[in-house]
C-alpha cells in the first residue's frame, strides 16, 4: 500500500524512463543473483550487483557508494521473480536523484519497505510456479516425450498412419542409429523394461530433455525479463507484480495439465511393467507384482504423512535383499 | 585420470547453474547426466542415474535457506563411478546417493563463510562501489565451483573404491537386493511426479 507523499521533483530534473539498454543489463546481471548467496543478508550482494547499471546513472561519488550500500542489505526472493524489485528499486532510485535532497531519505525508506513487501509476495509466487509446477511438469513432458518416441520407434505401424494423416514420412531407418565419430549410441532402457519396444533412441532422448528444458526456459525468462519492466511501470505500488499474470489460474491449470499427463505416463509404465516385465532376473514377477506397486503406493502414501523418501529407498533395498530367500 | 578431472570439472561448472549461476536448470540431474555420459561415453547410464536421482528430490524446494540433497552431485558422483571405476550402476547410483546427501552439510558451512563477506563488502563499498560488489559476487560462484570439484572428485573415487570392494564381498542377497532396489526408484519417482503436480496442491 502506498502510504508515502510523493516528492518534490527538482526543477532541472524530470520523469524518467527505462531505456532498453538499461533494462537489458539489469536483466543479464540478475542471472547472477545468487552467485552470492549467504545465511545472513541472502541475495544482497546480487541484488546490488544487478542494480549497479541504475545507480552509477543517477549517483556519483560518496553519493554512489552510499546508494551501492543501501542495496547490501537483506533481501530474498524467488530468482526469476527477482525483476518486480529491481525495476521498482531503479524506479524509486530515479525518483530520488530527481527529489530535493531533504525528501531522498523518506524515498529510501519508502523503497526499502517496498522492496522487502515485492520480494516477499513475488517469492510466494514464484516458489509455486516455478520449484512446485514448472520444474516437475518439464520433467513429466520429458518422459512423456520418451514415451511417444518409443512408440514411434517400435510400432511404425501407428506412426506411419499419424504421420501420413498429417502428410509426414515416418521413415526406415531406427531413430536410435547415429555416427558421431565413431561413437555407437544404443537404445536406452531407461526404466529397465529390459524389451526392445520401450527402448528409447537417444534423438528421442534428447527431444525430450530440450523440450522440457524450453518449456521451462521460455517462460521463465519471459519473466526475468517482463518482471523489471513491470517493477519499474507500477511506480511504487505494494502490490506490484500480483497483476502481470494471473498467477493462481495458471499455476493450476498448469497443474492440470502436468497432473493429468504425469497419470498417463505413470499409467503407460505400469502396463508396460505388467505386459512386457522387466529384466532384474531372478526377481522379475516379485518386482512386477509387489515391489513396484508397492513402492509407488508406499511413496504416495509416505508423502501425505510428510515421510521422506530416503526410508522408502533403505526398505526397499532391505525388502528387495530379503526377498532373495523366498 | 585427465579425463576423470575433466569430468568432475565439468560437472562442478554444471552444478553452479543450479543456485548461483542463471538457474537456466541445466544443471538438472537428468540434463546432467546425459550431456556428461554423452560426451564421455555412456550417455544411457547418464540419462537413467540423472533421472532416478532428478525424480527422488522432486520433493526438495530450495525455498529460504532449505538446502535439498544435491541431487546434482549425486548424479555426477555415481556417472564418474559407473564410466571411471567401472562400477555396477545400482551400485553407483547408491554410492552417489551418500554423497548427496552428505554434500548439503558442506554447502551450508559455504554459505555460513559468505554470511561473513557482507560486513567486509560494505567496507570496501565506501572506497570502491562497484569494484567491491564485482570482486565479491566473482569469489561466491568461484569458491562453490571448487568446493564441487574436490568434494566430487575426491568423493567419487573414495566412495567408488568402497563401493568395489562391496561388490566384490558382499553377499549374493545384497547385490540382488541393490539391483531390485534400484529398479524400484523410477515407481517411487512416478508417485512423487503424481504427488507434486496434483491440483490439490495449489
Amino acid at each position: 500500500m502506498d502510504t508515502a507523499p510523493r516528492t518534490a521533483l527538482l526543477p532541472e530534473k524530470g520523469a524518467r524512463v527505462m531505456p532498453r539498454s538499461l533494462r537489458f543489463s539489469i536483466f543479464w546481471r540478475s542471472l547472477f543473483l545468487q552467485a552470492a548467496w549467504n545465511y545472513g543478508r541472502m541475495q544482497n550482494l546480487g541484488f546490488a550487483f544487478a542494480m549497479l547499471p541504475v545507480l552509477r546513472k543517477e549517483w556519483h561519488g560518496a553519493e554512489l557508494s552510499a546508494a551501492v550500500k543501501r542495496h547490501l542489505e537483506h533481501f530474498n526472493t524467488q530468482p526469476f521473480m527477482a525483476g518486480f524489485a529491481l525495476g521498482l528499486s531503479a524506479r524509486l532510485e530515479q525518483e530520488a536523484s530527481a527529489s530535493l535532497p531533504e525528501h531522498r531519505e523518506a524515498v529510501f525508506e519508502r523503497m526499502r519497505l517496498l522492496k522487502g513487501a515485492v520480494g516477499t509476495a513475488s517469492a510466494a509466487i514464484g516458489d509455486r510456479l516455478f520449484w512446485g509446477t514448472l520444474r516437475p511438469l518439464s520433467l513429466v513432458v520429458a518422459i512423456a516425450i520418451w514415451w511417444l518416441g518409443g512408440l514411434a520407434v517400435h510400432h511404425p505401424l501407428w506412426f506411419k498412419s499419424a504421420m501420413s494423416a498429417v502428410g509426414g514420412s515416418a521413415g526406415e531407418q531406427p531413430l536410435w542409429h547415429c555416427s558421431l565419430a565413431g561413437y555407437s549410441c544404443p537404445p536406452c532402457d531407461i526404466f529397465g523394461f529390459g524389451n526392445i519396444n520401450l527402448m528409447y533412441g537417444w534423438r528421442v532422448v534428447i527431444a525430450g530433455l530440450v523440450a522440457g528444458l524450453l518449456l521451462y526456459n521460455v517462460f521463465a525468462l519471459w519473466v526475468r525479463w517482463r518482471a523489471i519492466k513491470y517493477g519499474y511501470d507500477c511506480a511504487g505500488s505494494s502490490a506490484c507484480g500480483i497483476e502481470l499474470v494471473k498467477w493462481q489460474w495458471l499455476i493450476r491449470r498448469m497443474r492440470i495439465i502436468g497432473f493429468t499427463l504425469a497419470i498417463c505416463v505413470a499409467a503407460f509404465a505400469g502396463i508396460a511393467l505388467f505386459t512386457e516385465g522387466i529384466a532384474v532376473g531372478r526377481h522379475a514377477l516379485l518386482m512386477k507384482y509387489l515391489l513396484a506397486p508397492v513402492m509407488f503406493t508406499a511413496a504416495l502414501y509416505a508423502r501425505r504423512r510428510g515421510i521422506a523418501c530416503v526410508y522408502l529407498y533403505v526398505a526397499g533395498i532391505a525388502a528387495a535383499a530379503a526377498l532373495y530367500f523366498i | 585420470m585427465i579425463s576423470y578431472l575433466v569430468f568432475c570439472a565439468a560437472g562442478a561448472l554444471l552444478k553452479l547453474d543450479s543456485t548461483y549461476i542463471a538457474q537456466f536448470l541445466i544443471s538438472r540431474p537428468v540434463f546432467v547426466g546425459a550431456l556428461l555420459g554423452m560426451l564421455f561415453g555412456d550417455f544411457c547410464a547418464g540419462v537413467q542415474l540423472g533421472l532416478f536421482a532428478e525424480m527422488l528430490v522432486l520433493d526438495h524446494v530450495p525455498v529460504g535457506g532449505h538446502v535439498p540433497p544435491a541431487s546434482i552431485i549425486w548424479t555426477v558422483s555415481a556417472l564418474a563411478m559407473k564410466i571411471f571405476m567401472g562400477v555396477p550402476v545400482a551400485w553407483a547410483f547408491f554410492g552417489g546417493f551418500l554423497l548427496g546427501i552428505s554434500f548439503p552439510r558442506i554447502e551450508e558451512k559455504l554459505r555460513h563463510v559468505r554470511s561473513g563477506w557482507n560486513e567486509r563488502a560494505e567496507a570496501e563499498v565506501m572506497e570502491n562501489p562497484e569494484g567491491a560488489v564485482v570482486k565479491w559476487m566473482l569469489l561466491g560462484p568461484a569458491m562453490q565451483a571448487g568446493a564441487y570439484f574436490v568434494f566430487i572428485s575426491l568423493g567419487a573415487w573414495l566412495v567408488g573404491t568402497g563401493v568395489l570392494a562391496a561388490v566384490k564381498y558382499s553377499p549374493v542377497f545384497v547385490a540382488s537386493g541393490v539391483t531390485v532396489a534400484y529398479w524400484a526408484v523410477p515407481w517411487i519417482g512416478f508417485s512423487s511426479l503424481i504427488g507434486n503436480l496434483s491440483p490439490r496442491r495449489v
